[in-house]
C-alpha cells in the first residue's frame, strides 16, 4: 500500500515537474522575445532549444 | 561619444561587408563559437560576447555585414544604428583583402562620419595567394585608422588587433580620413555645414554630408534641411543623376584610389586563376546544376552509409541501459515509476539520441560545402531558376540555412529588401526539410526501405522538398505578391580549404545543442506523452494478450488519436501515427519519441531498431512514404510559425502558413497513397 502511494506520488512529481518546467520555458521564450532589445543574438528570437539553428547562442 | 558611460564595459563594434569574415575575427576575439560561412548574408543579427582584456571589460559586437550606411535591408539598418548611435568606443571594420576596393567604399562613409576605427586587413593570405600584398603603414595614413593584417581562420594578428583598438578607443586615433568630393559638391557640403550652427567643423560637414547623402538627421535644424534639399535639387539637374549616385561615386573613386596605392602585386593571380577552372564547371549552364544534385546524392547516401555503424553502437548501449534498469528493477516493485524510466524516457529520448551520427553528417557535410564556398555557388546556380519562378536570387540563402532550422532561415529574410520577396521566401522556406526532420526520415527510411535505396530515397525527399518550395512560391508570386524582381548580384568568393578548427567547432555546436535539446525538451515532452498514454487507466480487459494495447486506447493519447483518426485514415495512417503527428508540431524529433512510446507502452520493444522492425510489422512500405511526404510537406514547429508571425508580423501569415503547408501535405500524400493502393505498390 505505502509502496504503491510512492509509486504514485513520485509518477506524479516528475510528470509535475515536466509539465511546470515546460510552462515556465514557453512563458520565458515569450517574454524574452517581446522584451526591448530582443534583436541582440537570434537566440531571442525562439530557437534557444534548436539543436541546427546556426549561430544560436544564449544571450 | 560617451566615452564615460563606457568606462565600465568598453563597447567594441565589428564592421564590414558581407563575407568579410567578421564573424572569424568575432570568434578569436572573443573565444566565442559562432557559426561561419564561406557565403555573405550570415549574420542578420548583432551579436555580443563580453570578455576582459588588459584589464579592461570589453563588450564585443559582430554586426551584420553592410556594403553601406545607406542601409537598404533591415540588417543592414541594424548595423547602421549601431555604428552612428555613438554608444561605441571603437569601430573595427574588418576588410576583405582579396575584395579591398569595394570594402572601402563602407570604410569612406566610417571615416568621414567622425567614427573612431581601427580596421584588420582580413584574408591578406589569401591575397597574398593571389599575388597581392599591402602597404599597411601607407593605408594606415590613408584611411586615418591603424589597419592591422588578419588571419580569421588562424586567429593571427587578433590580438594586435585588439590592442590597436583600444589604443583607438583610449583617445589616441591618428588623424582622421578624409574623401575630397569634387568642387561642386564640397561646395554644396559647406553651404549645408553652415546651418549646422553649435557644431565644431568636423561634426558640420558630417551631418551636412549624411544630409546630402540621405541619410536621416531627426535633430537637423531646418535651414539645414531647406539648405541641403536645395543643394541636391541643383546637384541633381547639373550632374543628370541622383546625388546619392554621385556620392558613392566619388567615395568608390577613393576606395578604388586607396587599393590602387596600397597594393603591392609581386605574383600572378595564381589562386583567382585556379577559382575561374573550377567555376568552368561548377558554374557551367548545363553541368552546373546535375553536378550539384549528384554531389547531394553522394551526401545523403553517406549519410547512412557512415552513421549506420555509430548509429548502432548508440542503440546497442541504449538497449543495454534499459535491461540493466529491467534487470535491476522488478515489474512488479512501483510499476508506474519503472515504465516512466523505460518506457517513457528511454523509448523516448533513446530513439532521437541514436539518430545522432547522422545529423552530425549531415551537417558535416554542409559546413565543407559552405566553407570551401561552393554553396555560393549554388545559390548562383539557383539564382536563374529562382528567377523564373518568380523569387529574388537572394531567396535561396534563407532556404540553405533553413537545411538547418527553418527559425533562423527566416529570421536570415531580411537580407530580402522587397516586402513581397521576404514574405514569398517566409512562407516557403519551411518546406526545405530542417535538421529535425532528418531524424524522421533516419527512423522511417531504413525501417521500410533496403539499403541501396535509402539514399535515393532520402535524396528524393530533400529535392521534393525545394522543388515544392519553388511551386509555392510560384503560386504566390503569380497571385498575393505579384511585382517585379529587384536585380540581385551574388557574390562568388573565393574557393578555400576549410579548416579543421572551423569544423570542429560546428560539429560540437550541433552535436552538444542535439543531445541537449534530447536531455531536456525532448526528455519533458517525453514524460508528458508517457501520462498521456498511460492515463486514465483501464481496469478491465477482454484478455491478457490484449491487454497493453487495450490500455493504451483508453488512455488520453488513445482517445486523440482515435478522435482525429477520421482525419488521417485517407492517408493510411493509424490513431498511433496521428497522435505522433500531432506531437511533432512542439518539435519535429517528438515524432520519433512519440512512436517509441507509444510502441513501448503497447508491448513492442523500444530501442530504435526494434522500433524499426515494430513500423515494419504494423505498416506497409507505402504508409512508410505516406508517412514520409506528410512530415516533410506539413506544417513546421511551433517556433517556426512564433518566427513567422514576429517577423511578419501578423498571426494571419502564420495561421496561414499553417493551414497551408497542411493542407498541401493532406492533398499530396492522399493522391500518392490511393495511387499506391490502386497501383498495388509497396502495400504488402
Amino acid at each position: 500500500m505505502n509502496a504503491g502511494w510512492l509509486d504514485w506520488a513520485g509518477a506524479v512529481l516528475i510528470v509535475g515537474i515536466a509539465v511546470l518546467w515546460l510552462v515556465l520555458r514557453i512563458r520565458r521564450n515569450r517574454m524574452r522575445s517581446r522584451a526591448p532589445g530582443n534583436k541582440s543574438g537570434t537566440c531571442a528570437a525562439g530557437c534557444a532549444d534548436c539543436p541546427y539553428a546556426q549561430g544560436c547562442k544564449p544571450p | 561619444m560617451d566615452r564615460q558611460a563606457n568606462a565600465a564595459a568598453l563597447r567594441i563594434l565589428l564592421a564590414g561587408n558581407p563575407n568579410s569574415g567578421k564573424t572569424s575575427v568575432f570568434n578569436w576575439l572573443a573565444g566565442a563559437h559562432q557559426h561561419v560561412a564561406n557565403y555573405p548574408g550570415v549574420t542578420v543579427e548583432k551579436k555580443t560576447a563580453t570578455f576582459v582584456r588588459a584589464g579592461r571589460t570589453i563588450e564585443l559586437m559582430d554586426l551584420p555585414g553592410t556594403y553601406s550606411l545607406l542601409a537598404a535591408s533591415p540588417e543592414e539598418a541594424i548595423a547602421r544604428d549601431e555604428i552612428l548611435s555613438g554608444n561605441a568606443a571603437v569601430v573595427v571594420q574588418v576588410l576583405d583583402a582579396t575584395n579591398l576596393e569595394r570594402n572601402l567604399h563602407l570604410t569612406a562613409q566610417l571615416t568621414e562620419m567622425g567614427v573612431p576605427v581601427t580596421y584588420a586587413l582580413n584574408m591578406s593570405d589569401e591575397a597574398a595567394a593571389h599575388g597581392l600584398t599591402f602597404d599597411l603603414e601607407l593605408m594606415s595614413g590613408l584611411l586615418g585608422g591603424p589597419v592591422i593584417a588578419t588571419n580569421g581562420n588562424t586567429g593571427e594578428g587578433t590580438d594586435e588587433l585588439l590592442a590597436a583598438a583600444l589604443r583607438v578607443a583610449a583617445g589616441n586615433p591618428p588623424c582622421s580620413g578624409r574623401v575630397f568630393y569634387g568642387t561642386d559638391l564640397e561646395s554644396a557640403i559647406a553651404v549645408v555645414a553652415e546651418r549646422f550652427e553649435g557644431d565644431d567643423a568636423v561634426s558640420a560637414r558630417r551631418r551636412a554630408i549624411a544630409l546630402l547623402d540621405g541619410l536621416p538627421d531627426p535633430h537637423a535644424p531646418s535651414g539645414a534641411l531647406e539648405a541641403a534639399a536645395r543643394e541636391t535639387a541643383r546637384l541633381e539637374k547639373r550632374g543628370g543623376r541622383p546625388l546619392d549616385v554621385q556620392i558613392a561615386e566619388t567615395r568608390y573613386g577613393f576606395a578604388r584610389g586607396v587599393a590602387v596605392e596600397v597594393a603591392r602585386e609581386s605574383s600572378p593571380h595564381v589562386r583567382r586563376a585556379s577559382t575561374l577552372r573550377l567555376d568552368d564547371v561548377l558554374l557551367h549552364r548545363v553541368w552546373g546544376l546535375p553536378i550539384f544534385v549528384a554531389l547531394m546524392w553522394i551526401v545523403f547516401n553517406l549519410v547512412f552509409a557512415l552513421g549506420e555503424p555509430p548509429m548502432r553502437w548508440i542503440e546497442a548501449s541504449l538497449e543495454w541501459l534499459a535491461g540493466r534498469i529491467a534487470v535491476a528493477w522488478p515489474a512488479g516493485a512501483a510499476p508506474l515509476l519503472r515504465s516512466l524510466l523505460i518506457d517513457g524516457a528511454i523509448g523516448g529520448v533513446g530513439g532521437v539520441v541514436s539518430f545522432l551520427p547522422n545529423i552530425l553528417l549531415l551537417f558535416l557535410a554542409i559546413a565543407f560545402l559552405e566553407d570551401t564556398g561552393y554553396m555560393a555557388r549554388v545559390a548562383f546556380l539557383m539564382d536563374r531558376i529562382m528567377h523564373k519562378m518568380g523569387l529574388h536570387g537572394k531567396s535561396f540563402i534563407p532556404m540553405l540555412i533553413g537545411l538547418g532550422c527553418t527559425v533562423p532561415a527566416i529570421l536570415a529574410t531580411r537580407m530580402l529588401e522587397s516586402k513581397r520577396d521576404r514574405f514569398t521566401t517566409i512562407l516557403v522556406t519551411p518546406f526545405v526539410s530542417c535538421g529535425a526532420r532528418l531524424t524522421i526520415y533516419a527512423l522511417l527510411i531504413p525501417a521500410f526501405f533496403a539499403p541501396r535505396w535509402r539514399g535515393w530515397v532520402l535524396w528524393g525527399i530533400y529535392l521534393t522538398g525545394i522543388l515544392a518550395a519553388i511551386a509555392a512560391a510560384r503560386l504566390l508570386r503569380g497571385t498575393v505578391f505579384r511585382g517585379a524582381n529587384a536585380p540581385f548580384v551574388m557574390e562568388l568568393p573565393p574557393y578555400r580549404w576549410p579548416t579543421w578548427r572551423s569544423v570542429a567547432i560546428h560539429m560540437w555546436d550541433r552535436a552538444w545543442m542535439y543531445l541537449r535539446k534530447a536531455g531536456t525538451v525532448i526528455l519533458a515532452i517525453s514524460i508528458v506523452l508517457w501520462a498521456l498514454g498511460t492515463f486514465p487507466r483501464k481496469q478491465e480487459f477482454s484478455g491478457e494478450e490484449t491487454r497493453l494495447a487495450e490500455a493504451l486506447e483508453y488512455s488520453a493519447i488513445g482517445r486523440i488519436g482515435k478522435w482525429i483518426e477520421p482525419a488521417i485514415r485517407p492517408l493510411g495512417f493509424d490513431w498511433r501515427v496521428g497522435t505522433a503527428l500531432v506531437g511533432a508540431f512542439a518539435a519535429k524529433e517528438v515524432f520519433v519519441a512519440q512512436m517509441g512510446i507509444v510502441f513501448s507502452l503497447g508491448g513492442d520493444e523500444v530501442e530504435a531498431d526494434s522500433l524499426r522492425s515494430a513500423l515494419r510489422r504494423h505498416y506497409t512500405p507505402l504508409q512508410g512514404l505516406a508517412m514520409l511526404l506528410f512530415c516533410l510537406l506539413s506544417a513546421p514547429c511551433v517556433a517556426t510559425i512564433a518566427a513567422t508571425k514576429r517577423e511578419t508580423d501578423s498571426w494571419g501569415w502564420a495561421l496561414g502558413m499553417l493551414l497551408g503547408m497542411t493542407g498541401v501535405a493532406w492533398i499530396t500524400t492522399f493522391v500518392v497513397y490511393q495511387v499506391g493502393v490502386w497501383l498495388a505498390w509497396g502495400v504488402g
